[in-house]
């Protein structure tokens, strides 16, 4: 359905030195960076699939996100969805697909939602009794049905992108792309458009691509994740591996009673994992899986222990570190 | 259900949109027009008791006045509601929506414009009768309704061809992001040699002559004649050939500058 092999797009962006100074020097004199925003990417979507793609600001996701759906033009690589050239904007292409941007609104300030959608009725030639039946079921499901009738300027945040997403989906898309759909939104809000977005998956078989900060949107919606770090596919695979790697080691926070302990950390190490951060009286260690019964029960029999804790890292903090090209037991 | 119902459905909306801003419409009208109309009233009041003449360039003093009036009323009919609304949507990265809804974007905002237009001449109706209410009706023009009619009839073109060479000045949006600058001088001289600021028949006989060969008589003057009744029925259609030949050179230029200003667009903005 979404097809990407060696994809390639650089930004040629102005730079200016601070000051009034960097003002009037730009005048005469521009200085121009080029930024790669993605460097030979490659990828597959099947139908029915959500991928989220992850990165830290900045990383290329949006960029991503933009080329699939024709909005720029990359410079070189091949890019098929739903058999058409993104970029060349046909019709039939534009008819089956729907971007959802977070940041960004696309419907009609100074229109009532419903006005908004009878237009795009128009513009997606959707027939009058599935337009009826889709409304009714899109803005039941998010809960607007009372809202429809008001000024889009007028929507809180939430109750906009509710309104965004019902326009993005009333012509029942095949491929969607949502780029921070859940941004600014309270937690009500959030889970609203992730239960909707999967039963809508389920009910049409699209492909999603989705980019999003928060790990509850990625955890409940994708199988499988992409995570891109400066333009370029650092990983690609099943979300659920990265849970694996969550579970084979624990964390092991100790919180001594004072007592300098430091110096008997590498004895109570012994290979057997890592530091994770210390200050006087609290430590914190990544130990491999099995050999958590033994360290803590080293620790407890050999030092002056208040407090001792085990927990498993969170599935965000090994994604943040993949982001930073960290490798695992590096950070501090 | 047709292709291009949703050219009706753009048209609507739009005048609904503007018919919601009564204070807006009111407001031009009495402020825009008449502020216009009474600076030209008193400068060409002196100017007329100075020289002491009945008519200058073929205007009365009453001519000259509906002219006047007839200026800002017709130019709301060709320029639109709204100046540099395109470099905007690009600079701001709205242009997004429309790259990515099934529709031609010119095809949308034109209609936009258009629906405009169709409101904007309800103003010239407005304008004409409460003109006849405050001046003695010119002698030297024949207003007729077919006149009002082919007036407005060829302002829409105007209004096409006005759309498509400001679409062309705006789209450098693409590769300069602020072209504010730009658009108020393409604005400022196609109001000057079209016949916004003093009618052409001032202008030396020569430049007059050629400028009915350039576009720019045809964005304001042409159409105001037009409806004042100075055309004739041979002159009016020899113009109208003149018009929407370059209403087919600036579509021509609007494609090639749209296919090169989008592969420079990154949708970024506000």
């Amino acid at each position: 359905m979404i097809e990407v092999k060696n994809l390639k797009k650089t930004f040629r962006v102005h730079e200016k030195e601070p000051g009034l100074q960097g003002s009037i020097h730009s005048l005469f004199r521009r200085q121009w960076i080029k930024k790669e925003a993605l460097r030979d990417v490659s990828l597959a979507v099947k139908p029915g699939e959500i991928l989220g793609l992850l990165g830290a600001n900045g990383a290329g996701k949006t960029t991503l996100v933009k080329v699939l759906a024709g909005i720029i033009y990359p410079d070189s690589g091949f890019v098929k969805v739903l058999g058409h050239v993104p970029w060349q904007r046909e019709n039939q292409f534009r008819k089956q697909i729907a971007l959802i941007m977070g940041q960004k609104a696309q419907l009609w300030w100074d229109l009532p939602a419903a006005d908004c959608f009878l237009l795009l009725r128009e513009i997606y030639q959707v027939p009058p009794l599935q337009y009826r039946k889709t409304l009714d079921f899109l803005s039941a499901s998010l809960g607007v049905k009372d809202l429809l009738k008001i000024q889009i300027r007028r929507l809180s945040l939430g109750e906009r992108m509710k309104m965004e997403l019902i326009a993005a989906l009333l012509h029942q898309p095949k491929v969607v792309f949502l780029d921070e759909p859940t941004i600014g939104l309270d937690f009500t809000s959030q889970r609203a458009i992730r239960d909707f977005l999967l039963q809508y998956r389920e009910e049409h078989q699209a492909a999603m691509i989705l980019t999003s900060h928060y790990m509850e949107d990625i955890e409940s919606l994708c199988e499988r994740i992409v995570i891109i770090r400066q333009g370029k596919f650092v990983y690609d695979g099943p979300l659920a591996q990265i849970a694996d790697q969550c579970r084979q080691e624990k964390v092991i926070s100790v919180t001594f009673s004072g007592e300098n302990y430091e110096k008997n950390i590498p004895f109570l190490l012994e290979g057997k994992g890592s530091i994770l951060s210390q200050s006087n009286e609290i430590l914190k260690l990544r130990i491999p899986r099995e050999q958590v019964p033994q360290v803590a029960s080293h620790l407890l029999q050999n030092f002056p222990v208040i407090d001792l804790a085990i927990s498993e890292d969170e599935i965000a903090t090994i994604i943040e570190s993949i982001f930073r090209g960290e490798e695992r037991g590096e950070e501090k | 259900m047709s292709k291009f119902s949703w050219v009706g459905q753009v048209f609507s909306l739009e005048i609904r949109k503007h018919l919601s801003y009564r204070v807006d419409f009111w407001s031009y009208f009495l402020g825009a027009v008449g502020a216009q109309l009474a600076i030209a009233y008193f400068l060409w009041k002196s100017i007329f008791d100075f020289l002491q003449v009945e008519k200058m360039q073929g205007y009365s003093f009453s001519g000259l006045m509906l002219y006047y009036l007839l200026v800002p009323l017709l130019n709301q009919v060709i320029r639109g509601a709204k100046l540099g609304y395109i470099s905007e949507e690009i600079y701001q990265g709205s242009l997004t929506r429309y790259l990515i809804y099934p529709v031609n974007f010119f095809a949308y905002k034109y209609t936009a414009h258009a629906a405009f237009s169709f409101y904007s001449s309800l103003q010239i109706l407005c304008g004409l009768g409460i003109f006849a209410l405050f001046f003695p009706w010119p002698a030297d023009m024949s207003i007729s309704f077919i006149s009002v009619l082919g007036g407005i009839f060829t302002a829409f073109l105007s209004g096409y061809l006005f759309f498509a060479i400001s679409a062309i000045f705006e789209m450098v949006a693409f590769w300069a992001d602020n072209v504010w600058s730009l658009v108020l001088m393409v604005y400022y001289t196609i109001n000057l040699l079209g016949g916004g600021y003093i009618p052409l028949s001032f202008f030396p006989p020569t430049l007059e002559k050629a400028l009915y060969w350039s576009p720019f008589p045809y964005l304001l003057s042409f159409p105001l004649k037009t409806l004042l009744g100075q055309e004739s029925l041979f002159s009016w259609l020899q113009g109208l050939g003149v018009l929407i030949f370059w209403a087919f050179v600036f579509t021509g230029l609007l494609s090639i500058v749209w296919q090169r200003g989008t592969r420079q667009y990154t949708g970024v903005g506000i």
